[in-house]
């Protein structure tokens, strides 16, 4: 639906070079990237809305050449989400219907849908924009997105000033827009939760280039970049050196500190090679003294230190160091496993840094 | 007290002396127009047949001219707030020059063009400007329309123009989008600008009195029928067309000051 090859462009002093990016129809495309990465302009470039110096961009099987493709209904709601001050509610969302000749009786009904799916309906008679909340606003915006039935739909970060609730409620409004309507989303975001919990596939964007691009789990357990790993996880990443790899049982052993790590990833690492060795927090498995070790926890066993333990909205975390591993390690656990556990401050925990889920990135 | 809060006081209170000084300035320039002038003379005056012609006269060209400014300035303004293009500094510049031109020269080289060997040919053929109304309305233009475009090319450039593309993506035409989107955005300050350049068309004198003269009851502006009152020593008569400008600036800056206000609400 959207194919981006070799673009180059350059803005002032800002360049994205090589771009290279592909959306299939009816996917759910994030691009994530701090800010400055340069994510709005491209999203900008592919829209049209800014010229590029080489390569190709096609939407829809159009070239697009600094001009906005309208050969099919393409709808964009930029960060600002850019609602007609002087337009009520209603005919904010209804603009684009009027734009395009849609009849009266079709209008309705689907002016109808939309109040429904988003809870707008007792803000359509507003005046104008200006009194709505930014959670209406960004609800408004949507709909009157979707309201010309996108083929493809342009969100610049969306729920970027949105408080948490209000965010998730949104988030899950849009999966099932996105479910019910069929329309392929191109989304830029530099929120990760948000990026993981939309996603089909995911572009990490950095100062004008895309570091990688795959599915949300790919980029989560196997980041292809340290720049990428440290974006994503930030912590749990360690300097190594590989000492053995048997490519026939599809193992090796990486040296961390003054410990010995197995992994199950041998991606082209050779004997000698040096490498930053990343585990997700979640990832590290505490191990219960009173049951016996599953088949995927038998490998880095090692004894955490717990040094405190930090609550968050979906369980704890436990800040630990492992004897010769160096820095702090982060473990994540649930609420309820935490509740198990009964883990008290400045006591060890029996660990196992899984072997399928330790990945090593060549430095 | 020490030398830093010395200092800050000072600092403080010098530019509040300066703006005493130059509101008490212009006040007094007020107050001795509205001390000098009589109440009878100042009825007989602005009454009298003569005075309501030239008022008339006055506005009628004045709007008319800034009208036409307006259909230029419009989409001159917003073509040089949208678009970047080859030379547009120049051309920039050149739209400026109007601004920054004193009007007696501008009229001066208004004159020399329609003397010209072409402009003798237009003046008998198509339409004569020199010492007719027409001609108020020419030299009027000439000297407001690069203020229309400079205010209307700010008012365009605080548009945002995402309103545009997310109204282009939406379905709208280029037209109906500036229709539609970017001219109710604008409407204040269209408004503002229009005042604006009216105002400067009223007081206009340095191009029109060059063009077309200052013949009473033909061509009399108000500001011509100052000069012609100061030139005859009718002291009291200058005074009443004085006054009528200075409550028309009143108005108009007030009336600009409210729309401007709305604009940013």
């Amino acid at each position: 639906m959207i194919s981006v090859s070799g673009v180059r462009a350059s803005f002032g002093s800002f360049t994205l070079d090589n771009m290279n990016l592909n959306v299939r129809e009816g996917e759910h495309f994030v691009l994530l990237g701090p800010s400055g990465a340069g994510k709005t302009l491209l999203v900008e470039t592919v829209l049209g809305l800014r010229r590029y110096s080489a390569g190709k961009v096609v939407v829809a099987g159009r070239v697009v050449r600094g001009e906005p493709v309208d050969s099919v209904p393409i709808s964009y709601v930029p960060q600002d989400l850019a609602l007609f001050p002087h337009l009520s509610v209603r005919d904010n969302i209804t603009f684009g219907g009027r734009a395009r000749g849609m009849d009266k009786q079709r209008a309705s009904e689907k002016l109808e849908e939309l109040s429904d799916l988003l809870n707008i309906a007792n803000i359509l008679d507003r005046r104008g924009p200006s009194t709505l909340s930014i959670g209406e606003k960004q609800r408004v915006a949507l709909a009157r997105a979707l309201f010309i039935e996108p083929r493809i739909l342009f969100l610049d970060e969306p729920f970027s000033s949105l408080d948490y609730y209000i965010k998730r409620q949104l988030i899950e409004k849009l999966r099932e827009i996105k479910d019910n309507l069929h329309v392929t989303v191109f989304q830029v975001t530099h929120d990760h939760e948000e990026a993981f919990m939309l996603a089909d596939r995911i572009a990490v964007m950095f100062d004008g280039r895309i570091a990688q691009a795959g599915s949300p789990s790919e980029l989560q357990a196997r980041p292809a970049t340290l720049e990428v790993a440290r974006f994503l996880l930030a912590q749990n990443i360690f300097e190594g050196e590989v000492v053995e790899v048997d490519s026939g049982s599809g193992r090796a052993r990486t040296r961390v500190g003054e410990l010995l790590l197995s992994s199950t990833a041998v991606n082209g690492l050779s004997r000698g090679q040096r490498v930053s060795v990343v585990i997700r927090p979640e990832e590290i498995h505490v191990i219960r003294p009173d049951r016996p070790l599953g088949p995927k926890v038998q490998d880095n066993l090692l004894t955490a230190y717990i040094d405190s333990r930090i609550p968050t909205p979906a369980g704890y975390i436990l800040v630990t160091h492992i004897d010769g591993l160096g820095g702090p390690v982060e473990i994540r656990l649930s609420s309820c496993a935490f509740g198990d556990l009964d883990l008290e401050s400045k006591s060890t925990v029996p660990v196992s840094l899984k072997a399928e889920s330790l990945w090593l990135i060549p430095r | 007290m020490t030398g830093k809060r010395a200092q800050n006081l000072s600092f403080s209170v010098f530019p509040w002396a300066v703006l005493g000084i130059l509101t008490a300035y212009i006040s007094v320039i007020i107050l001795t127009v509205l001390l000098r002038v009589q109440g009878s003379s100042l009825r007989d005056t602005l009454l009298s047949g003569r005075a309501l012609s030239t008022i008339r006269l006055s506005a009628v060209c004045a709007t008319i001219a800034s009208l036409l400014a307006l259909l230029f300035a419009l989409p001159i303004g917003y073509l040089l707030a949208r678009k970047s293009f080859p030379g547009k500094n120049l051309v920039d510049t050149l739209l400026d020059v109007p601004i920054v031109l004193s009007p007696v020269a501008l009229g001066t080289a208004l004159l020399m063009l329609l003397g010209s060997e072409p402009g003798r040919f237009f003046e008998a053929n198509v339409v004569s400007f020199i010492f007719t109304a027409r001609g108020i309305v020419l030299a009027q233009f000439s000297i407001v329309v690069a203020l229309a475009i400079r205010t209307l090319k700010a008012v365009f450039e605080q548009i945002d123009p995402r309103y545009e593309d997310v109204a282009y993506f939406l379905g709208s035409n280029r037209w109906r989008t500036f229709l539609t989107v970017t001219l109710p955005l604008a409407r204040s300050g269209i408004l503002a600008s229009f005042i604006l350049a009216w105002a400067r068309a009223m007081g206009e004198f340095g191009a029109t009195i060059t063009v077309a003269g200052a013949v009473r009851g033909k061509t009399e502006t108000i500001p011509s029928a100052i000069y012609l009152g100061l030139a005859s020593v009718d002291i009291q008569e200058t005074l009443a067309y004085v006054l009528l400008l200075i409550v028309v600036a009143v108005t108009v800056l007030l009336a600009v000051r409210l729309f401007t206000a709305r604009a940013a609400l």
